[in-house]
């Protein structure tokens, strides 16, 4: 059949350009290793290699152009266009429409993968191009099968972006048709919740993070292959650095789009897709600890590449685990299968196995060093560090796989049914807060401690003496003012404080104020501050939406988050005045309206402020509600809408008003409800008005004025009309006083008109909020910013030490 | 003894705390005829709503709590109550995780996992 309408030389042009990277990188790849192989003498190899990466570089680029043009002109007739935008979509979230597919998100990881290899073929040292670039071009290789799209025989190899709406779903009965294309007039959307500003930046961020990982992974393969074990340390560190510093912003960034428009109230869940991103920022933390170590001791080296290797094969089990579909119920966002988790899975065991053989052959190849381990060396304490943040990547990956140990023993027949633990934080928190004890006690003391030996042990104790006293009273302190409770969130305030302490004095104590030389401290006090942040904001989080309004729900009331807010009618939670204002709509949004007072003790009032949480309408994929925050300096008040009073579909009243009371009457005249008194203005004639929006012959509205007994002031206009031979009847209804009135008749001879009144139980709109304080969550996000700006630093530093070596 | 190997035993040691801890703090998916044999358990029970018996949550009456019903893979039908609001479009949800334990007959929930088997996968035009 011939379909009219269809774009398809976009799609055959992003599809062609998918199939020419793939085939390039294989190219580049097989190149680079006879380039590698034959050493010296070898030029056209080399040629060959390069020209193929860069055009492929090329291809990927107008694979991720095409696919953007496709969803910039909405052209559904491309099944990712329509399942993951609409035509409403404002164009920056149309970039964000890249990370809700598998597809798009590969094409990320691809385009920065093939940007990576085009900067190390120009940067890095001549002698590595070879190695490193074959590795690198063979990982191309893998991502660009994952979206090549390709069916060879009963084998599906990869899922290409450009698939059509009439290939996937073959069996609708709507592409019998030629003209099939006019009937799909908007796409599916994109998930609201991916709506966020934070969701343009944050998955660009991250994919480069893990993109990133490769360039030490690539170093390391190659020293191990070329055999120059050691010596592709110096020029991978930079890397490893940029690495760890962009994967820790990706990572923030997820977390304040968690904190800022999820409503589970907070910036951390150890859900298994947050687990995936934090894994690999651990191991290369690890790796850069051990290739400083080498860097001035020659120590180490086995263990930079170890830790090297782990941190990329960790990028693709993470990988592996978001991507199957083996995580199934146990994570709220990670992608839906594409049935892709045979390819992912060869692919993962192809790299293990491969790196894993290259790091037996050469076991012994690494000199084990004779020297005595002296304990007041500095490097013998970063390399425990090391350990410790290998250890926490351990208990993470641990208890993240639970679903792959059901997976596995279901090949031996056996049903595990282990389900992940029934209160997931304190299963991360029971090791991961020791774990975090241990880093900052190390991160306090081992700068302060001299490569190989340190001579003066004694200042060097009395130092950290005096520091760790102040930090044990003001951490001490805090712990009794802030009331933390359990000693072990004590213990790791005291540490982290020791940490930032210490670490600040060493940029003006030992350094004498050399930034230059300050990345170190300045991650190392950075990552004590946000963990301050974390202790705070997350130990002292208070609810303070919950019930206070003095029955008691039994057990309920210890969980009780949510509360019911009543329009206009004020609520003290703590020593805030809560007050619901109403709603206002900007399709497809409903803004609640929250209005909040802080008072003192004697209800004086110290600040007010308006939060607005937004409840997005949408059909497609459900309503999705978007919580808002205040921020302080010293805290935040977030306040998350559960459900407001249009979320629910309000039900049409059909009693009848015929049976109910009526009374003629006058202007002036008063009617009394039983929640309210209503008094009779005037008669208006709308037959004219807009209001006519039956177009009846003639339109007379009544207008009362209500007065509800609790004294508030409403209006109701019901309206009476003739159509034709007939009479028809508008209800005016006042939902506060609980009245429906009916203007039933008029008599022309008096002037007075038949009124019926209705009473219901009186009703307000009212939204079930959930209201949170986060202290001093603040020091979080500066915690963070410094770390990574100290990873920065460190990596302008190592990038110019590599440099002058060569 | 050099402290490398004893660096090397402690982090062993470790290791093997940091992966076998987890041994006593996973949950277990099961039916309510296990909860019913160990009482107490915190589980997780895969099961599909029983919609003919509806949902029950009145806010006006207490916003933090949510009901409704749930079969087993066995056939066995269970009240659960939640502690919380209703979850965004409960009422299309077919599968549904409960995580809690069972009280005489009727389930404490801790928390809720919905499959829509339509929420992201639409098929049809």
């Amino acid at each position: 059949m011939q379909y009219t309408g269809e774009h398809l030389a976009i799609g055959n042009l992003g599809h062609l350009s998918i199939v020419l990277a793939f085939t390039l990188s294989i190219l580049s790849s097989i190149s680079y290793f006879f380039a590698t192989q034959k050493g010296e003498e070898d030029t056209s190899w080399l040629k060959i290699a390069r020209i193929s990466f860069l055009i492929q570089c090329v291809a990927v680029v107008t694979v991720f152009v095409s696919l953007f043009y496709i969803i910039y002109h909405h052209y559904y007739e491309y099944h990712y266009a329509w399942e993951h935008s609409s035509n409403e979509l404002p164009t920056k979230f149309m970039i964000s429409c890249f990370w809700e597919g598998q597809e798009g998100s590969f094409l990320l990881w691809i385009v920065w993968q093939a940007l990576l290899g085009a900067l190390v073929m120009w940067k890095a040292p001549k002698s590595w191009e070879k190695p490193v670039m074959a590795v690198i071009a063979a990982s191309q290789v893998m991502l660009t099968s994952m979206i090549l799209g390709v069916v060879i025989g009963d084998i599906k190899l990869g899922s290409s972006p450009f698939t059509l709406m009439r290939e996937a779903m073959t069996d609708a009965p709507i592409f019998q048709q030629a003209g099939y294309l006019s009937m799909i007039k908007d796409g599916n959307g994109l998930n609201p919740l991916l709506q966020n500003n934070w969701m343009v930046i944050h998955p660009p961020t991250l994919f480069f993070g893990f993109a990133s990982t490769l360039v030490p992974f690539a170093f390391a393969i190659a020293g191990l292959w070329q055999k120059r074990y050691t010596e592709w340390i110096k020029p991978a560190l930079p890397w490893a650095l940029v690495c760890l510093c962009v994967l820790g912003v990706g990572i923030v960034m997820g977390a304040a789009w968690a904190y800022e428009s999820l409503s589970f109230g907070g910036y951390w869940n150890w859900d298994p897709v947050e687990n995936a991103s934090i894994l690999p920022w651990l191991i290369i933390a690890a790796a850069i600890h051990a290739m400083v170590i080498f860097n001035t001791t020659k120590k180490s080296a086995h263990a930079s590449a170890f830790l090297a290797i782990l941190a990329f094969l960790s990028v693709l089990y993470a990988t592996f685990l978001t991507r199957s579909g083996i995580l199934g119920d146990s994570s709220v966002h990670s992608f839906t299968d594409l049935g892709l988790s045979g390819q992912l899975l060869i692919w993962l065991l192809f790299f293990i196995i491969g790196s894993a053989i290259l790091l037996i052959q050469t076991w012994n190849k690494y000199t084990s060093n004779k020297d005595a381990d002296s304990l007041s060396a500095r490097e013998f304490w970063m390399f425990i560090g090391a350990l410790v943040l290998l250890l926490s990547s351990i208990h993470i990956v641990t208890v993240t796989s639970i679903p792959v140990y059901n997976r596995i023993a279901t090949w031996f027949n056996i049903d595990l049914k282990m389900a992940p633990p029934a209160d997931v934080i304190q299963a991360y928190h029971f090791i991961q807060i020791p774990i975090a004890i241990l880093i900052t006690l190390g991160s306090a003391f081992a700068q302060y401690l001299k490569y190989r030996n340190t001579q003066s042990l004694k200042s060097f104790a009395i130092k950290m003496l005096v520091y760790f006293v102040i930090s044990l009273t003001i951490g001490g302190t805090l712990f009794i003012y802030a009331e933390l409770g359990k000693v072990i969130y004590g213990i790791l305030l005291v540490t982290s404080i020791f940490a930032f302490l210490t670490n600040t004095a060493y940029i003006f104590d030992v350094l004498k104020g050399n930034m230059k030389a300050a990345g170190a401290s300045i991650s190392h006090l950075g990552f004590a501050m946000m963990l301050i942040g974390i202790i705070f904001s997350s130990v002292n989080k208070t609810i303070i939406s919950n019930n206070n309004s003095g029955f008691t729900l039994g057990d309920a009331k210890a969980d009780a988050e949510n509360i019911l807010l009543e329009k206009n009618q004020p609520m003290r939670m703590r020593s805030y005045i809560v007050t619901y204002l109403g709603d206002s709509t900007v399709a497809p949004n409903i803004f609640h309206k929250v209005h909040y007072k802080k008072v003192d003790d004697k209800d004086q009032v110290l600040e007010e402020f308006t939060l607005i949480p937004n409840t997005q309408i949408n059909p497609k994929m459900g309503n999705v509600a978007n919580p808002d925050t205040k921020h302080y300096v010293d805290h935040d008040v977030f306040t998350h809408v559960t459900s407001g009073p249009k979320n629910e579909s309000s039900e049409e009243d059909t009693t009848s008003l015929k049976d109910v009371k009526s009374f003629w009457v006058s202007p002036g005249d008063t009617l009394h409800s039983k929640y309210a008194m209503l008094v009779f203005d005037s008669t208006v004639n709308l037959t004219g008005s807009e209001k006519n929006t039956s177009s009846a012959d003639i339109l007379i509205g009544a207008r009362f004025t209500v007065f509800t007994n609790g004294g508030e002031i409403f209006n109701v206009e019901p309206m009476f009309g003739v159509k034709g031979n007939s009479a028809v009847y508008f209800e005016g209804r006042c939902k506060e006083a609980g009245v429906v009135a009916g203007f039933l008749n008029v008599n022309p001879d008096n002037h007075k008109i038949q009124i019926a009144i209705g009473e219901r139980a009186p009703e307000r709109d009212f939204i079930i909020m959930k209201a949170i304080l986060f202290p001093y969550i603040n020091l979080l996000w500066a915690g963070t910013i410094l770390l990574s700006l100290g990873t920065f630093m460190a990596f302008v530093r190592r990038m110019k030490l590599a440099k002058n070596e060569i | 003894m050099k402290p490398r190997y004893i660096i090397a035993l402690v982090f062993i040691a470790a290791a093997m705390v940091a992966v076998f801890s987890i041994y006593g703090k996973t949950s277990t998916y099961a039916n309510f005829q296990y909860c019913n044999e160990h009482p107490g358990k915190e589980v997780h029970i895969v099961g599909m709503q029983v919609k003919d018996s509806g949902t029950y949550y009145n806010p006006k009456e207490n916003p933090n709590y949510f009901s409704f019903f749930i079969k087993d893979e066995n056939g066995i039908v269970r009240k659960v109550e939640l502690l919380d609001t209703k979850p965004q479009d409960f009422e299309k949800a077919e599968r549904v995780v409960v995580i809690g334990n069972l009280d005489g007959e009727v389930f404490k929930a801790s928390s809720i996992l919905m499959k829509c088997p339509s929420k992201y996968n639409k098929t049809k035009v």
